[in-house]
Parts: C-alpha cells; sequence; structure tokens
C-alpha cells in the first residue's frame, strides 16, 4: 500500500477507538448500542474532560465507534473504556473485553473511517446502509457540538470516498442475501417488477424480507397466505396486500407473478396440477417460484413446466456466494481509492498550516498588486513610477496587516482557529496544493 | 439517374469510397472490441465507448453507400458484397435501435461481430459495380431492395436475441447462474427485444415484397414463378404468425422465440436456395 503520510506535516491529532463484530460478540455489541441523547452524552464528555476540538461517535449493531480530535487524552482506549461504562455499564478494561477495543491513531484512524464508508469494515462487505449511518452520525455530531472544520472535512473526504466505490468498483454490486438474491432472480426473469405481482406464502421473518426487498424494487401488489389468519393480516397490512388462506392458493395463483414461500410446513404447499392449472389461465405468461422454505414448500415437478422458473435456497445461495466472491475481488481497487482520498485529505490537512497559509494569503495579494500595476504602469510619468510601487505596496500592507495577526494566531484557537484558516482558502482561492505553500511549511 | 459531377468530370464523393472501404471494419472492429470489454467487465465504460463508435461507423456506412450510389449511378446492391454490407449496415442500425430503446449494452457483442465479417468480406473482396442492364422501373425495385435488405438485417437480429433468449431461459431453468446469467439483461428484454426486430422486420419485409409484386407486374416478369417469392412469402407468414402470437395470443417464452427462429431459417433458407440451387432472377451474378 502507498504511504501517503507525510513526517514532516502538522499531527491531525484524530484518533477512533471502537469495537466491531470482528472483535467483539453480539451481546457486547448489542450492549454497546447508544442512543442518540447518549452519543450527545458522549461528545460533551470527550469535549469537556478529554478537552477534544471535534468529536464524532457511529453506533449502530455492529460497531461502536469513537472518534477525536484534538485534547489532552492520553489514553484513547481506557478514555473511551471509561466513557461506555459510565453511558451503558458495561466495564471493558478487564480481559477478555479490554481486547474487544481497536484503536487507531492520526492518518490510520481517518483510512479506518474511509473503510467504514465504503462498507469494507461491515459483515456484509461492501453493504450501502453503512455510509447513511454515518451520515446520521455526523448530524448528530452536529447537534451536540462535536463537528468541527476537520471532522466535516474528513466526513465530506469519507462520503466522496463511498461514492467512488459504489461507482468505480463492483463493490456494491450483485445480492448478498437470500432474500435479496430471490428478488434480484425475479428481476432477471421478468425484467422490471413494477406491474407484477406478488404471493408470499408464510409470514414469518425470511417472507417479511422478501417481501420489503419486493417493495422496494416496486412491486405494489402482494397476496398473503397464511396458516394463522390474524398473522396473515398483519403481515398483509404492513405490505398494502390481502390476505388468504392456504387452501386458496391454487385460485389466486394465476393472478401471481412471482411466488415466495418461507413457512415451516412439513409438506409441500403447491402442488404441480395447481400450477399446471395456473399457466393454462394465465395463458402460458412466465411465473417465478421462489422456495425459501426447509423443507421446500413447492413441488419440485413445477420446475419442469414450460416458462415456470423455480428456485429454491440452494440456487439462491449459490447466487449469494457468486456475489460476494466479486465483491472481494473489487476490495484492492477500493482499497486504491481510499488511499487516493487519504492522500487528497492529508494535502489539504497540511495546507491548514498557519504559516504556508499566511505566506500564500500574502503570496495572493501581492501578486494581484504586481499584476494590476503593470497593467496600468503606462498610464503613469516614469519620474512617477516609484511612487506608486511604494503606494501600492502599502495599501496592500494595511490591508493584510489585522487578517495576518488573526491568521498568525489561529494556531492557538482550536477548531475556530481551523475554520479560519479553511475560510481564507475558500474566500481568496488560494491553492490548497500550492507547491510554494508546502515547501514554506516545511 | 443525373450524377453531380465534380472539377475533375468525376463526382465529387468518389475519393472518399477507398478511404471508406478501409475504415468501415476499422471502426466496426473498434466497436466489437468495446463491446466485448463492456460485456466482460461490468464496471468499464466499453458500452459507451462501443456505442459511440458504433453510431461514427453507421453514419461513415450510409456515407458509403451514398458514394457509391452516386458514383456508380444505381443502388449499390448489385452484387454479394453489396449485399453484404448493406446487411451488416442494416443489422447495425438495428441494433443500435434496440440499444438505445432499451438501454441495454451487454449484448452488443453477440452482434457486432458479425456485422464486423460481413463488411470484412464486402470490403475485401467487393468494389465498384456496372449494371450490365439497369432495372425497369428503378424506383419501385430499388424501394424493394432496401425495404428486403433492411427487412433481413432486422430478422437477422431477432433470431440473435432469439438464441440468446434461448440460452439464458436454459441457464435459469437449470439453476446455472454463470457469468452468462449476470451479463444478460433480463429474459422478458430479451424476449421483448426479439419480437420487436422482428415486427420491424416484418413491415420492412411486406413493404418489400408489395413493391416487388408491383415491379414485376410493371416490367412484365413471371413473378411466380421464382421459388424465392414462394419461399419468402412463407417466411414472411411463419414470422407474422410468431409476432401475431406474442401480441394477440400472449405466447411468451420459447415458444413464441422457435415461431421467429423458424420464420428466419425459413428466410435464410430461401437466400440459401436463390443463391445456390435454382436459377431465379434475384440470384447475385
Amino acid at each position: 500500500m502507498t504511504d501517503v503520510t507525510d513526517a514532516t506535516a502538522a499531527p491531525l491529532e484524530i484518533f477512533c477507538v471502537g469495537l466491531n463484530h470482528e472483535t467483539s460478540p453480539l451481546e457486547v455489541r448489542d450492549a454497546l448500542v447508544l442512543n442518540d441523547e447518549e452519543v450527545g452524552r458522549a461528545i460533551q464528555a470527550l469535549k469537556e474532560r478529554g478537552g477534544a476540538s471535534e468529536a464524532l461517535v457511529i453506533s449502530t449493531c455492529n460497531r461502536t465507534e469513537v472518534y477525536a480530535r484534538g485534547g489532552e487524552i492520553e489514553n484513547p482506549p481506557g478514555f473511551v473504556a471509561e466513557l461506555l461504562r459510565e453511558i451503558k455499564g458495561m466495564d471493558l478494561s478487564a480481559a477478555p473485553a479490554r481486547g474487544y477495543l481497536y484503536t487507531y491513531r492520526e492518518p490510520e484512524a481517518v483510512r479506518h473511517l474511509f473503510r467504514v464508508a465504503c462498507g469494507l469494515d461491515s459483515q456484509v462487505l461492501g453493504e450501502p446502509q453503512i455510509t447513511g449511518q454515518v451520515k446520521d452520525a455526523l448530524s448528530l455530531a452536529a447537534k451536540a457540538g462535536g463537528s468541527g472544520p476537520v471532522i466535516d472535512r474528513l466526513l465530506e473526504a469519507a462520503f466522496r470516498c463511498a461514492k467512488r466505490a459504489r461507482t468505480e468498483t463492483g463493490i456494491g454490486r450483485g445480492p448478498v442475501s437470500s432474500a435479496y438474491a430471490a428478488v434480484s432472480l425475479a428481476g432477471k426473469v421478468l425484467g422490471s417488477l413494477e406491474e407484477k405481482r406478488a404471493l408470499i406464502i408464510g409470514a414469518g421473518e425470511m417472507a417479511a424480507l422478501a417481501a420489503c426487498h419486493l417493495m422496494e424494487v416496486g412491486v405494489t401488489s402482494f397476496m398473503v397466505a397464511n396458516r394463522t389468519r390474524e398473522r396473515g393480516e398483519a403481515f398483509a397490512a404492513k405490505v398494502h396486500g390481502r390476505v388468504v388462506s392456504l387452501e386458496a392458493i391454487p385460485v389466486v395463483l394465476p393472478g401471481a407473478d412471482v411466488v415466495v414461500s418461507a413457512t415451516s410446513s412439513p409438506q409441500p404447499l403447491v402442488l404441480e396440477p395447481a400450477v399446471r392449472n395456473a399457466m393454462r389461465i394465465r395463458r402460458n405468461r412466465p411465473l417465478l417460484f421462489l422456495d425459501l422454505a426447509v423443507p421446500r414448500d413447492i413441488d419440485p415437478l413445477v420446475a419442469k413446466l414450460p416458462n415456470v422458473f423455480l428456485h429454491d435456497l440452494d440456487a439462491l445461495g449459490g447466487l449469494v456466494s457468486q456475489s460476494l466472491a466479486q465483491r472481494r475481488a473489487e476490495v484492492p481497487k477500493v482499497e486504491a481509492i481510499i488511499t487516493d482520498e487519504l492522500a487528497r485529505f492529508l494535502r489539504w490537512h497540511r495546507s491548514l498550516a498557519v504559516k504556508p497559509t499566511v505566506t500564500a494569503f500574502r503570496g495572493h495579494f501581492d501578486r494581484v498588486a504586481r499584476e494590476e500595476l503593470e497593467r496600468h504602469r503606462r498610464r503613469f510619468r516614469p519620474e512617477d513610477q516609484a511612487a506608486l510601487e511604494e503606494l501600492v505596496h502599502s495599501i496592500v500592507q494595511k490591508l493584510l496587516h489585522r487578517p495576518t495577526t488573526r491568521l498568525t494566531r489561529a494556531e492557538e484557537e482550536g477548531a475556530r482557529g481551523t475554520a479560519r484558516i479553511d475560510a481564507v482558502h475558500d474566500l481568496f482561492g488560494i491553492d490548497q496544493e500550492d507547491p510554494d505553500a508546502d515547501r514554506d511549511a516545511r | 439517374m443525373g450524377l453531380p459531377v465534380g472539377e475533375a468530370g468525376r463526382p465529387p464523393m468518389q475519393p472518399l469510397i477507398p478511404l471508406l472501404t478501409t475504415l468501415l471494419p476499422a471502426l466496426y472492429a473498434l466497436s466489437a472490441a468495446a463491446y466485448a470489454r463492456a460485456y466482460a467487465d461490468e464496471g468499464s465504460t466499453g458500452g459507451r465507448w462501443g456505442s459511440v463508435a458504433l453510431r461514427a461507423a453507421v453514419f461513415a456506412h450510409l456515407l458509403y453507400l451514398t458514394s457509391r450510389g452516386l458514383t456508380e449511378g444505381h443502388l449499390p446492391l448489385a452484387s454479394v458484397y453489396d449485399f453484404l454490407s448493406a446487411t451488416a449496415l442494416s443489422l447495425a442500425a438495428v441494433y443500435l435501435y434496440l440499444e438505445t430503446r432499451q438501454g441495454i449494452r451487454t449484448t452488443g457483442i453477440f452482434v457486432l461481430p458479425i456485422v464486423l465479417l460481413m463488411q470484412v468480406i464486402s470490403s475485401a473482396y467487393g468494389g465498384a459495380t456496372v449494371l450490365r442492364q439497369p432495372p425497369l422501373y428503378p424506383i419501385w425495385f430499388e424501394i424493394h431492395t432496401l425495404a428486403a435488405v433492411l427487412g433481413y438485417g432486422a430478422f437477422f437480429v431477432s433470431a440473435i436475441y432469439g438464441i440468446l433468449f434461448l440460452g439464458l431461459y436454459r441457464e435459469i431453468k437449470a439453476n446455472r447462474l454463470s457469468f452468462f446469467f449476470r451479463r444478460m439483461p433480463p429474459l422478458e428484454t430479451l424476449g421483448r427485444m426479439n419480437v420487436t426486430a422482428a415486427s420491424a422486420g416484418l413491415v420492412l419485409l411486406a413493404l418489400a415484397i408489395l413493391m416487388g409484386i408491383g415491379w414485376a407486374r410493371l416490367a412484365g416478369v413471371a413473378l411466380l414463378a421464382d421459388p424465392k417469392t414462394w419461399l419468402t412469402v412463407g417466411a414472411w407468414l411463419v414470422l407474422g404468425f410468431a409476432v401475431l402470437a406474442y401480441h394477440r395470443l400472449g405466447w411468451r417464452g420459447p415458444r413464441a422465440v422457435y415461431a421467429s427462429l423458424a420464420g428466419f431459417s425459413t428466410l435464410l433458407l430461401s437466400r440459401v436456395v436463390t443463391d445456390l440451387f435454382v436459377n431465379s432472377f434475384h440470384t447475385f451474378r
């Protein structure tokens, strides 16, 4: 991996302490999920007790991570463990819990955040929900006073990184769960699912997940067949569908384009004669069965009928494995994007150093003054040239005196000072990658 | 046909012909390579480049045929090589239309190599043609010929999508979810592309048949004595049934595709029989 860090650059003063699905068991992660109010308390503590100038907390079912910048926290994992003990009452200081926490400092903390945003650190490789969760974390940090110029810019870079990973690589392609694979397969057979009708047999978790994915891709017409009518009605209400009994399946089958079945019935619920009859009524239009049940709900003989497609968990599992293998192959491309964005972020951070900013800022004004002098020089007599130059120089010096003084003090003012430097770069269009400014900084 | 004449007494577009004869295979090859990349790599921009190259190729091809027509004073469809070149253009144009309409670029690799092969043969062995005897009533004759060639192209594309449909259908039925499965558009889309191209071909072939009948009556040609006529009308009826069954009888899946493939096979047979085995005025000489 390319080393993008620069030993001569000013320290980022960022650390990340957290735990995730790889370092801790589910019950620990569950117990440490922070709600919005608890995130606010954590950020306040980091700022007030730890002296951090900026802080961010990402807390999902698979990770709880604390990012902080500045301050005098000498032992970040100890500080964060104590914070979590206070808020959630869980002691992470003793073994084996001590090993649950990981710590990243400086550029590695930034790289870790980028990996999280891109889904490389997720349980399901490349899953897209994490980007939204990081956005929520930023919004909570802003409410709790934890955000600032560096964290804001860091998150902006993380979102750009995630977007690039999704558009420039295949890290998000292909289904990675059986329910989603089932829906992808439906799309592969039937094309657009917007006008299609679905029959869901069962009202359990798997059926609900598949129905949810079908709704996401535009299916609006649902029928729900379930053994327990009350449960079926509750589920049908969620998908705005109508409920039918299991016995009515042969009657409603001709009206369905996709049948998802996920019950625990010991016998098949859909038999070949019923499907043959349904195909005759629907004039042989394609009919897709997605059998997510074990043992199977759909008679395997239906697969022999023309234009009837039957896929069970084994077939869908194959599709999921393929997608995961493809995603794993895309990881090096995503890592390259992360390295690129990290280098870009660090260049920006370097440009925030006071001395090169002042040099670039003054240089910008001097350059404009020189250019204008040259443009108008011919309008003045030769004997007036020296006085003219002195006049312009004096005006520029006077104009720059106060901004220069304020900029020089920025280093002592923490996040406020950083914001000021950033504003100067932005307002005057000072090139953040100006090689001269960079050289001056060293 | 009165030809516009350049300064040196030759048609102004004549110098373009040798250049376009070489350029056309190159552009089609470029397009085929880009489509191959689009098929092999999901994240690549090959499809976009393939499309750009193909548009350029179709434009250059039109320019080439126009130049030939103006230079030679007749529709450049007088030899089997001309027929190949015009069919290649028709295939490319119909594919481009479907690609634009469906927004799918992963199937170009199955069409462009055929286009490329036809154009390479035409560019390598074809050339300017002189009609021994210009046809009577040329407008009727030329519309008949043009419509027939465009129709052939459309049916060819329809057959390609039909074969792709059957391949994907079998993969899905057998739960063999291979690379081909991943790269193909939905089955329903392939079926629609198959029937859309066949419908276009049907209209064009109907026009060709009508213009042919009209021309034969005017020119006093015994049309009914030519087996090509019967085979073509037979193919048109089979293809017409396939399209009708899709739209009116709700035929979907392999049955509809097999019907359209049967029509295309009859059409192909009529061309082969005409050129190789029987004495027909449709035979290229």
